[in-house]
């Protein structure tokens, strides 16, 4: 902070004193804060030590409108093809004048938050998941959405579950793009009707189917867990749909909002079904080394190789793009298709567990509020939609427009679903995620370590949710 | 100062407003020409690193005041202090393995017809990028269930011989080991560069007088050239070890920090980039620092001590 002029600091006492008196409003407060030559962060930190509010910064949606601008920059986590796809889908906004700079970088959070801690955002970011949003909204950096945007068009378009994701307290300020279904099992129809095997319902079905593959020296199960910084990410997503299908919503939002302790015996038992297929007789080649070693995406496409290495995998509905990376002949549903995550407890059947790219408004300018409304429209997604590899969780986005029918089926079926909850590690604080992955590949190691691994978990978590 | 105080003997009376003056002007003019180099030092080194000490005591917002609660979080989690372990077996370990290999190529070649020829493919890996060696090491241990084609040299290597395929760097048991190795892979060559500069100053007839004494190649070694080149030795030591307290890339590209790899420069990274605890980070490079700080004061002292003897 800069050292003030006597002039400026008696000035400065007073407004302190009034503050704390008359009570001024704290937008009046930090205008005239600012007029006596503060900074804006150095304002709102007065602010705050007067207890004028926990915010460290001015909310950036009190300045009256937005400001014009013809070019807009962007973060995100998508390559490769992902990227090629948004291009395509934006190029008609392109074509209408705006220019919009897109920076693709995997490790976005990273260059976000140091972005951010230099008071220089991007003007949009796409998150790979709620939980920084809400971190960004507490910390007032956001845009509200519902300031421009036609909310009764949102709410008609989207269910109330991904409009309730995106909101911080009363305000909107995240909508979700692009949906991913993590309620799939991935199986290859070729070798099931060779084997004339049939589909599982239920846990127990998929224990038995797996346990008879398993009993004529095949391997029923392919897995990976490795992805460089975020290994372990697949794991927890079996833990996420195995609680939510055993325990239902209610019970899975107490557990992603720490009201349950990790040492609970509903996430035991969880792990321990896991640990079922981990260490399952004869279940996955090489386990379980192999599970850590392998690269999720190379253990995706295992089953659907020439030869087949095993007979399905669980990942979410993403996994057609590795399959036909890994083989190009692969053709859906005759290659490669998926059943619905088998039952546990029957009241909660069709329960699916997701997850979505949210978009999220740094700096309210008129290229950033055109470009999100541009965004939500089915026209814009309809693009993506017909590549491939986007699912909508638009309901206004046509069925029709899928490019096969197990991409259709899976658009339906999140569409369907009976519950849906957000992954769980997308859900909680980042130190808590990084702890349940690595979490998962200490277990995957010792599943005799679990209370030790649970207990690990939890204080790391007593800490970040205090906090 | 002492030849300032001659100065002031030398002048004559007369003269002596003039001298004043070149005398007032001698006193600010080394501080201009050292000005540039303190202003960077300071804006670009002991600035931040008073600011990092500073908020090292505050909490993950930089807002609150929390003495040292960031401090007794390293060392009460078990997490953490398995991060410190690894990073001591990493300061022993790739340390001991990188001076002493270096040491042994470099007197293995020295005086050979080869000798730049070794030295070259020994010194390579250093051309390399720490993010290129960590993926060439991660093929190099790459793991395939057994029964399929092994794919990294070292698993197809003992497939070959019939032994038991691991998977090197997913088990906890050998993962810090293999990492270590990768290390001393790269810098072995930086070592022995030296070590190698400070073998051929050895005096040649100080070696003719020992052989003539009959004194055979180990003792040589032992008793001559590591004695003479201890200085060396002590130095490219304390750059491993200030280099080794800094590991990052190889851990980051190899592991991300799992199976129980961690160190504290990536735990670091982690605090700060991924949890937003700004406080706990700048904690773990406060405690990197005071690690280092012994030993940079060390190597100025031997440095010192070094230069007074010239």
């Amino acid at each position: 902070m800069t050292i003030f002029r006597q002039r400026q600091r008696i000035a400065l006492d007073r407004l302190v004193e009034e503050y704390s008196t008359r009570g001024l409003s704290r937008r009046i407060f930090l205008q005239r804060a600012s007029a006596l030559g503060l900074s804006a962060g150095s304002a709102g930190a007065l602010l705050a030590a007067c207890g004028g509010g926990s915010s460290l910064n001015e909310d950036p949606n009190q300045n009256n409108g937005p400001t014009e601008a013809t070019s807009l920059t962007m973060l995100t986590t998508w390559g490769g093809e992902e990227l090629e796809s948004f291009e395509a889908a934006i190029k008609s906004f392109r074509d209408q004048g705006t220019t919009v700079d897109i920076e693709s970088n995997r490790d976005a959070n990273a260059v976000l938050t140091s972005r951010i801690r230099a008071n220089n955002p991007p003007d949009i970011a796409i998150l790979p998941n709620p939980g920084k949003m809400q971190e960004f909204a507490q910390q007032n950096r956001l845009i509200r959405l519902d300031n421009f945007l036609d909310m009764s068009a949102v709410e008609r378009d989207y269910a109330q579950s991904w409009i309730d994701l995106g909101k911080y307290n009363d305000g909107f300020y995240a909508i979700f793009y692009k949906a991913a279904n993590k309620g799939t099992v991935w199986y290859n129809p070729k070798l099931f009707d060779t084997d004339k095997l049939e589909l599982p319902t239920t846990w127990d079905d998929l224990i038995a189917l797996s346990d008879k593959i398993a009993g004529d020296d095949k391997y029923p199960w392919a897995m990976g867990v490795e992805s460089e910084a975020s290994s372990g990410w697949p794991a927890t997503d079996w833990i996420a749909q195995l609680y939510l299908s055993e325990f239902g919503g209610e019970k899975y939002d107490q557990w992603i909002q720490h009201q349950i302790p990790w040492t609970d015996d509903s996430i035991k038992a969880a792990f321990e079904k896991f640990g079922k297929i981990v260490s399952g007789d004869h279940y996955i080649n090489g386990a379980p080394q192999s599970i850590l070693a392998t690269n999720f995406g190379n253990a995706t496409s295992q089953p659907f190789v020439d030869p087949p290495q095993a007979y399905m995998t669980y990942i979410g509905d993403f996994a057609p793009s590795f399959i036909t990376g890994a083989n190009e002949a692969a053709k859906p549903i005759t290659d490669y298709n998926f059943f619905g995550f088998p039952t546990i407890t029957e009241q909660y059947a069709g329960a699916v567990t997701g997850g979505a790219d949210v978009i999220v408004a740094f700096k309210d300018t008129t290229a950033v509020r055109d470009f999100i409304a541009y965004l939500i429209t089915p026209e814009a997604q309809t693009i993506w939609v017909e590549r491939g590899g986007f699912t909508s969780p638009s309901k206004a986005v046509s069925l029709d427009a899928y490019p096969n029918e197990v991409a259709r089926t899976s658009a339906q079926m999140l569409v369907d679903a009976s519950v849906f909850r957000y992954g769980a590690g997308d859900m909680m604080p980042a130190q808590v995620q990084s702890a349940f992955w690595s979490g998962m590949l200490t277990f995957i190691e010792n599943p005799d370590q679990l209370d030790s691994i649970l207990e690990n978990i939890e204080s790391v978590a007593q800490q970040a949710y205090t906090a | 100062m002492d030849v300032m105080q001659q100065e002031k003997e030398q002048i004559p009376a007369s003269a002596k407003p003039d001298v004043w003056q070149a005398r007032q002007r001698g006193q600010w003019r080394p501080w201009l020409w050292v000005a540039p180099a303190i202003i960077l030092v300071a804006v670009f080194l002991v600035y931040p690193m008073l600011s990092t000490i500073w908020y090292s005591f505050f909490d993950a917002t930089s807002v609150n005041f929390v003495g040292f609660d960031n401090y007794t979080f390293i060392f009460g989690n078990r997490g953490m202090l398995e991060i410190l372990r690894n990073n001591l077996l990493w300061l022993v370990l790739a340390t001991l393995a990188t001076v002493a290999l270096g040491l042994i190529v470099a007197t293995l070649v020295d005086r050979v017809p080869f000798e730049s020829a070794a030295k070259a493919t020994v010194f390579i890996p250093m051309a390399i990028s720490f993010v290129a060696a960590g993926i060439i090491w991660r093929f190099v241990y790459y793991y395939v269930p057994p029964g399929r084609d092994q794919i990294g040299i070292l698993n197809a290597s003992i497939a070959f011989f019939g032994g038991q395929v691991q998977s090197w760097i997913t088990q906890s048991s050998t993962s810090n080991f293999m990492l270590i190795i990768a290390y001393t892979w790269m810098w072995t060559g930086f070592c022995m560069v030296i070590l190698s500069a400070a073998l051929k100053s050895i005096p040649a007839d100080i070696m003719e007088a020992a052989r003539t004494d009959g004194a055979n190649g180990l003792t040589i070694f032992f008793r001559i050239t590591i004695p003479m080149i201890t200085p060396t030795i002590v130095v490219v030591a304390t750059t491993m070890v200030i280099n080794i307290l800094k590991i990052f890339d190889i851990i980051y590209v190899m592991t991300g920090g799992n199976y129980g790899t961690n160190v504290v420069a990536v735990a670091f990274y982690q605090q700060l980039f991924n949890f937003n605890q700004f406080g706990r980070g700048s904690a773990l490079t406060v405690i990197l620092l005071l690690a280092v700080l012994p030993i940079m004061y060390f190597n100025v002292r031997r440095f010192r001590a070094e230069e007074a003897q010239r």
